[in-house]
């Protein structure tokens, strides 16, 4: 008798024979439950001291850390400091909104922590509060498929030095209103997301991001390409991220300077510029522009650790949509 | 939370039934193990599938549970229940060699019965076993082979010549 076969006949019946019923399925998931609870209670004194203790060491390391403060700002990696949410999902979330934030608007989230908003939403999943070198930004992350842009900020400026606000289409708490600001508060939503800052240049970084975003998105979907799988390759930014997915530096000039050579061979050149993805798990990299003759051109890169170059893989060629126009 | 309770629950409470053999044991190691990944949430990258980690955390918490006294010194391991027979495996198999097999795979050393049970049971790919044991692909290979090895050397002790 074949062992191989003898095994996996076993584990098809094991894997029938195994009854769980939901009931008790549910007892399980329900202890489970009622210890995360106990340890809430008990863990929230510990986040505030861990907090607590970030501040100190923010404040004792001060003099320390503005001699490496132009560093700093570009380390990647400082970025990933635990952050008190209580869900999984939101944690993915929040670590693509920091990446997104980074690649598409160069906007460097350094510290995270909990929003004075927390609890003033109802339907909210999470309030936290992001903040990059001098800027702060809240960031109110509602359930998949809420619409947040439906939200309506109302502010009252008519008390000097007495600045409230507070918000329409939403269900909040209402002992937590009004709220008060020292100016106006600008707002953005994306879809679940309601972002909301004292700083018109914050927000407009944090738009801007968003709005590129979904343009290089588009970009991949119409060559029939997950966006997911890829990340862009801003022009100015080649750091710890792309290194971070295994990129090295020579390889993303290398393919930043390849991915111009239709701006030079077809001069005059009215095309858009050319939008380099690079794979998240494969050493490849897609560049998408538009020919300036009609159409939307791909060109799929593979890179050789041999021979340290970049070798062509494949070429598409799609009627145009007008890429021109989506770049800043 | 919720989420992940209600996404891999009873996945990780059948590991642990099978690596434990015993339910109630289980039970207890399962509520652990999403206790730990509650607690370990803000530090969890992404860098591998929740699936994944979670099948980690609950082996080693099987593992614990196997180097503790209460485990040597309290409780004793009952009899493998012999599964029923379907008809389609009675056309291939016959009945005392299926009796063994089940027999022996209880009997295996938990080094042994782990390799299997992630492999068929669990039908996880190298590359996921490797993650969830934090060994290479190639110690996976490598360990799959001298748990299939050490079977059938058992089975012919017993008398039943498995190739």
């Amino acid at each position: 008798m074949d062992i191989e076969k003898g095994l996996r006949l076993l584990a098809k019946r094991e894997q029938k024979a195994f009854k769980a019923d939901a009931e008790h399925l549910k007892q399980i998931e329900q202890n489970i439950f009622a210890q995360v609870k106990g340890r809430k209670k008990s863990g929230s004194g510990r986040i505030a001291a861990i907090l607590a203790c970030s501040v100190l060491i923010a404040v004792t390391s001060a003099g320390v850390t503005s001699e490496f403060g132009q560093e700093s700002s570009k380390n990647w990696s400082q970025e990933k400091e635990s952050v008190p949410v209580s869900d999984y999902f939101v944690q993915r979330q929040l670590e693509s909104m920091k990446e997104l934030m980074w690649v598409y608007g160069g906007v460097n989230i350094e510290k995270m922590s909990r929003s004075p908003l927390d609890g003033v939403f109802l339907d909210a999943k999470e309030a936290l509060l992001l903040e990059d070198k001098r800027r702060k930004l809240h960031v109110v992350l509602f359930p998949e498929g809420y619409q947040a842009d439906q939200i309506k900020i109302k502010e009252d400026f008519t008390r000097s030095h007495d600045i409230t606000y507070t918000f329409e289409n939403a269900r909040l708490k209402a002992e937590r209103l009004p709220l008060r600001a020292s100016g106006p508060t600008y707002v953005y939503a994306f879809q679940n997301i309601l972002f909301l800052t004292n700083n018109l240049e914050f927000q407009a970084d944090v738009k801007y991001a968003y709005e590129l975003a979904q343009k290089k998105a588009a970009m991949l979907q119409s060559f029939s390409l997950e966006p997911s799988a890829f990340i862009y390759l801003s022009n100015d930014k080649q750091g710890r991220i792309y290194a971070d997915l295994g990129w090295r530096e020579e390889a993303l000039k290398q393919i930043a300077r390849l991915s111009m050579q239709p701006v030079f061979e077809n001069r005059p050149y009215k095309g858009s510029l050319p939008s380099v993805f690079l794979a998240r798990h494969n050493p490849t990299a897609i560049v998408i522009y538009n020919d300036g003759k009609g159409r939307d051109q791909s060109v799929r890169y593979r890179w050789v650790e041999q021979t340290k170059t970049w070798e062509l893989e494949e070429k598409q060629s799609l009627p145009a949509k007008d890429f021109a126009k989506q770049e800043r | 939370m919720e989420q992940l309770v209600d996404d891999h629950l009873y996945r990780v409470y059948r590991l642990c039934c099978w690596l434990v053999q015993d339910r109630l044991v289980a039970e207890d190691i399962t509520q652990e193990v999403f206790l730990r990944a509650y607690q370990h949430l803000p530090n969890f990258r992404g860098d591998s599938k929740v699936e994944t980690w979670l099948y980690r955390i609950a082996v080693n918490e099987c593992k614990r549970y196997r180097r503790s006294w209460s485990f040597r010194n309290l409780f004793y391991q009952a009899d493998p229940l012999v599964p029923g027979f379907t008809e389609l495996e009675e056309e291939v198999m016959q009945k005392e060699e299926w009796r063994q097999l089940v027999t022996t795979v209880s009997k295996l050393p938990y080094r042994h019965r782990q390799m299997l049970i992630l492999c068929y049971f669990e039908e996880l790919s190298a590359e996921e076993i490797a993650e969830v044991l934090g060994i290479s692909t190639g110690a996976v290979y490598t360990r799959l082979h001298r748990a299939r090895e050490k079977l059938k050397a058992l089975l012919l002790k017993e008398g039943e010549d498995w190739t």
